[in-house]
């Protein structure tokens, strides 16, 4: 009998990793080029996509060991009930109040995935032939648990839809566009690596020393891990965070007599980094030394972002008026959530006022 | 022989009755780590874990593998029933020789 060369675990936890980088990214760049025109903001989506790919690839080049803590089952189980717990939660969401919700769970996801895939060092996404007898039985286990799982799932939305009424029948078809299906998706891609987690027993310690090139290749990858998940997370905080920028435009419209005249006022207020809104006031004011009238813009239709990348707006107030000392005034006042943690708000206010002097008096 | 709940190869299902072995006395013998006895016979160091602490019964072609490398017969080193310590076993039949005398 012949000894055979050590058995190697190949990396192949790439692909559940990729996928669902992909679809983060896909969603991010599908929102971001839909409802801008921010060039800066669009190429930050796809250096974005592009930092998720690298990363992607840097995990399947490295192989890590589960270490001391991930080696438990206990933590394994954990973290495998963390996924089904953000999956019943996709499953619940509402199919309107997906969006931003959805991207903070893919996210989350991302992140077990690569913790189970390492814990399991990762099983259940190798190829047969470098895996051992051991680690190949387990595989095949997870593979079948999760089929007969999966295919639970179906049958049972199967004799739903059969049996059930049009309310339900209504709600699968709701569901087969918005979490519910995402949530099967997610299962399909990780189930295999769930189940080995939760069924593989605690790991035999400590592991074997690793290569200090080794060491280095897990920081990196480690490190591009995190940052592709708290990139978005900061870009989301900065929209709460990060002061609003205002630049503003006065532009005579034309020659006249002294104590009157006609101006175009113009105001941009900009708000956040990547995750970003941009409001737009352009209101032609003239006054007379007696009181000032607008000709056009400051209108109820004027209530509204002109560009937004990866957050949703909503109006709260829209006030135009003119005071008895003659002066018009513009008020704008908006909700700004980030698509990702969109349980975060900011309250902007945006405003313009020009006196009868053709001042403009204040703004916000 | 004790049934194990889940199997006893750490639940991949490929045999419900547990097989006791030496190979952590046999590995502490000859000086070896897991992970020096998991390169020399082409298998996962953790495999090695499992197959100590019984939690996983190795195929034919591995438990021969194990054998040719710790130059023993297959029954050495693993056994259906549990295993007496391997001084018991050298000396018990000096002993029954003694009493059959």
């Amino acid at each position: 009998m012949t000894s055979s060369s050590p058995a190697r675990t190949r990396s192949w936890g790439w692909i559940p990793v990729i996928l669902l980088s992909l679809v983060i990214g896909a969603g991010l760049a599908l929102g971001a080029t839909t409802t801008n025109t921010f060039g800066l903001s669009n190429l930050l989506t796809f250096i974005y996509v592009a930092l998720c790919a690298a990363t992607a690839l840097v995990v399947r080049r490295v192989t890590a060991q589960p270490g001391n803590w991930l080696g438990r089952r206990r933590v394994r189980r954990v973290v495998v009930l963390l996924v089904v717990l953000s999956c019943l939660l996709m499953v619940a969401l509402p199919a309107d109040g997906l969006g931003g919700t959805v991207l903070l769970l893919l996210l989350f996801l991302a992140l077990c995935n690569v913790v189970l895939a390492r814990a399991t060092a990762q099983v259940a996404v190798s190829l047969p032939r470098p895996l051992d007898e051991r680690q190949g039985s387990l595989r095949d286990r997870g593979y079948r648990l999760a089929y007969w799982l999966l295919a639970g799932i179906a049958g049972l939305l199967a004799l739903v839809t059969y049996f059930a009424g049009s309310g339900a029948r209504a709600w699968l078809g709701t569901a087969l566009v918005s979490g519910p299906f995402i949530a099967f998706v997610v299962l399909a891609i990780c189930l295999p690596t769930m189940i080995v987690a939760w069924i593989e027993p605690d790991q035999v310690m400590p592991a074997p020393p690793e290569t200090r090139s080794h060491v280095w290749a897990v920081r990196v990858a480690a490190v591009m891990v995190a940052t592709s998940l708290l990139v978005p997370l900061l870009a989301a905080i900065g929209v709460e965070v990060i002061p609003a920028q205002a630049t503003q435009l006065k532009r005579y419209s034309s020659p006249a007599p002294k104590g009157s005249g006609c101006a175009t006022v113009r105001r941009t207020t900009e708000i956040g980094f990547w995750f970003e809104a941009r409001f737009v006031l352009d209101t032609e004011v003239c006054w007379n030394g007696h009181r000032a009238r607008y000709l056009y813009g400051m209108n109820r239709s004027d209530c509204m972002a002109s560009d937004w990348v990866l957050v949703s707006i909503s109006t709260s107030q829209c006030v135009r008026r003119t005071k008895s000392n003659g002066t018009v005034e513009f008020n704008y006042t908006a909700w700004i959530h980030p698509d990702v943690l969109s349980f975060l708000a900011r309250r902007l206010r945006v405003s313009v006022a020009v006196d009868r002097n053709g001042k403009v008096e204040r703004t916000k | 022989m004790t049934p194990k709940r889940g199997g006893p190869d750490g639940g991949s299902g490929t045999g419900s009755t547990r097989i006791y072995n030496r190979i952590a006395v046999l590995r502490a013998e000859r000086e070896l780590s897991r992970y020096q006895l998991a390169e020399a016979v082409g298998v996962n160091y953790q495999t090695i874990g499992y197959l100590e602490r019984g939690e996983y019964n190795p195929s034919l072609e591995l438990a021969l593998r194990l054998a040719e490398l710790f130059e023993l017969p297959v029954e050495a080193i693993f056994s259906r029933q549990p295993q007496r310590p391997m001084s018991e076993e050298l000396y018990a039949p000096d002993r029954e020789r003694v009493d059959n005398k």
